[in-house]
């Protein structure tokens, strides 16, 4: 398999891990001085990864998180480990000498009965804020799955209209929205600049009769991208066009500022 | 309004990234909250054997806190990456044999279709993607999860659906064709 000679299915096949075993190796060979079907095969790694979505989404046990999390401060222990360990053999006496002083032995020791119940009690606080941490947890989980469900009734229902946002006059930049209107679901994405802090872009939906109604307001990333996911609308409300504009840091019950994006409903 | 513009910002997963080259475990903590449940679920459907499949999770994000800084965010998708990896160890656990891709971080860059790297754009992106799968043809569907989930090749596919060969290629070849053109239009 020389340079380039590769079918551009054998890509997908490679990712799949179907590909003979030795036109395998001599892709991976190859893709190390070929920038090209470098980025093929990591665009393909990608699109395979994707089939992962068809596996039902589990929540691992929450004692995964902390076995790993022990492991990982685990690494720093082993020094205090040493010392202790020294201390110890420090402390070794005959076993006479150690009944003289016994009251030495048990003054420490109910010192450190006292502190270890201490520290209980403290884990056992602990404990119960992680508990009530994780109850909160699973609660943002249990909407996350909610809105997945609303998100993919909106991606596949026939009746979601795509309306591309193109820039209004002097801007610059690039969205799309998916409406539904009987399911009063939608999705905003979108390629926008930067703005001052104490500025929002506001995305709106201008219905067929009445004022406009606010769809959102959000930030670009650092790399201009930005999504508005499931806002809160009402059902049955026809729209007719969605506008971007720019709005005060919040955003505002209607529209004052210049708009940026607008696309109609086709 | 956005759920991203509510509460905390999340951290972009480049910059945790970068906190775990400085051997920050909340970083750790908060990469392994994202992600922990997408990289169990498929170690889970690949072996079906919980104990397997957490001992597989841990590893995975153990390997991403020993090795973080040969990762580069800027060339390939962590979220890409994890999950290549899950599917990868739990397909050799399963088969008994091993790797058969580089699991270098440097040399096995993944790369998801552009936008999933936007936290709710991903979400929006993973829903694409279980339409387009759910839209296959069920025989090519078959096919490619017996492919991705099981690890087998294409003789063994036709073998245990008992399809002749050239049919179980062209199934594989027309589903990977469809992905293609709905993920990366």
């Amino acid at each position: 398999m020389n340079a380039h000679q590769q079918r551009e299915e054998d890509f997908d096949l490679y990712a799949l891990g179907m590909l003979e075993p030795g036109d395998a190796a001599e892709m991976e060979a190859h893709a190390q001085s070929c920038v090209d079907c470098a980025e093929k095969m990591a665009e393909a790694r990608g699109r395979i990864a994707l089939l992962s979505v068809t596996a039902p989404l589990v929540t691992p046990g929450e004692d995964v998180k902390r076995r790993l999390m022990e492991r990982v401060r685990s690494e720093a222990r082993p020094a205090a480990a040493v010392v202790v360990a020294g201390a110890g053999s420090k402390r070794e006496r005959p076993e006479r000498e150690k009944s003289r002083w016994g009251w030495w032995v048990l003054a420490p020791l109910a010192v450190g009965l006292a502190a270890a119940t201490v520290l209980l009690w403290m884990e056992n606080s602990r404990m119960q804020r992680e508990l009530a941490a994780l109850q909160q947890e699973n609660s943002a989980r249990v909407a996350i799955a909610h809105e997945d469900r609303q998100l993919v009734a909106l991606l596949t229902a026939p009746d979601t209209v795509r309306v591309p946002l193109a820039p209004a006059e002097g801007t610059t930049g690039t969205g799309e929205v998916r409406y539904n209107q009987r399911q009063g679901t939608l999705v905003y994405t979108g390629q926008l600049g930067a703005l001052p802090p104490d500025k929002s872009y506001q995305l709106w939906l201008v219905p067929a009769e009445g004022s406009p109604i606010s769809a959102g307001v959000f930030t670009p990333d650092a790399s201009g991208n930005s999504t508005v996911l499931l806002p809160q609308l009402g059902t049955g409300i026809s729209a007719k066009a969605f506008a971007v504009t720019v709005e005060p840091a919040g955003g505002v019950p209607a529209p004052t500022g210049p708009k940026v994006l607008i696309g109609a409903v086709t | 309004v956005s759920r991203a513009n509510q509460g905390r910002p999340l951290a972009a997963d480049h910059e945790l990234i970068k906190r775990l080259v400085e051997r920050d475990g909340d970083a750790l903590s908060e990469l392994y909250d994202r992600y922990s449940a997408l990289v169990y679920s498929v170690a889970l459907r690949v072996l079906r054997d919980t104990g397997a499949a957490e001992e597989i999770l841990q590893d995975i994000f153990y390997s991403l806190w020993e090795k973080a800084a040969r990762f580069d965010g800027t060339r390939g998708s962590l979220a890409g990456w994890l999950l290549v990896m899950s599917r990868n160890r739990a397909i050799s656990r399963l088969r008994r044999r091993g790797p058969e891709q580089s699991e270098d971080m440097e040399k096995m860059t993944v790369a998801f279709p552009a936008g999933i790297e936007q936290d709710l754009g991903q979400r929006a992106l993973l829903a694409t993607a279980r339409k387009a799968i759910a839209d296959l043809a069920d025989v090519q569907r078959e096919a490619i999860e017996l492919a991705y989930f099981e690890g087998l090749t294409h003789s063994e596919i036709a073998q245990r659906t008992g399809q002749p060969l050239g049919t179980i290629k062209t199934r594989v070849r027309t589903a990977l064709e469809i992905l293609k053109k709905t993920l990366n239009p």
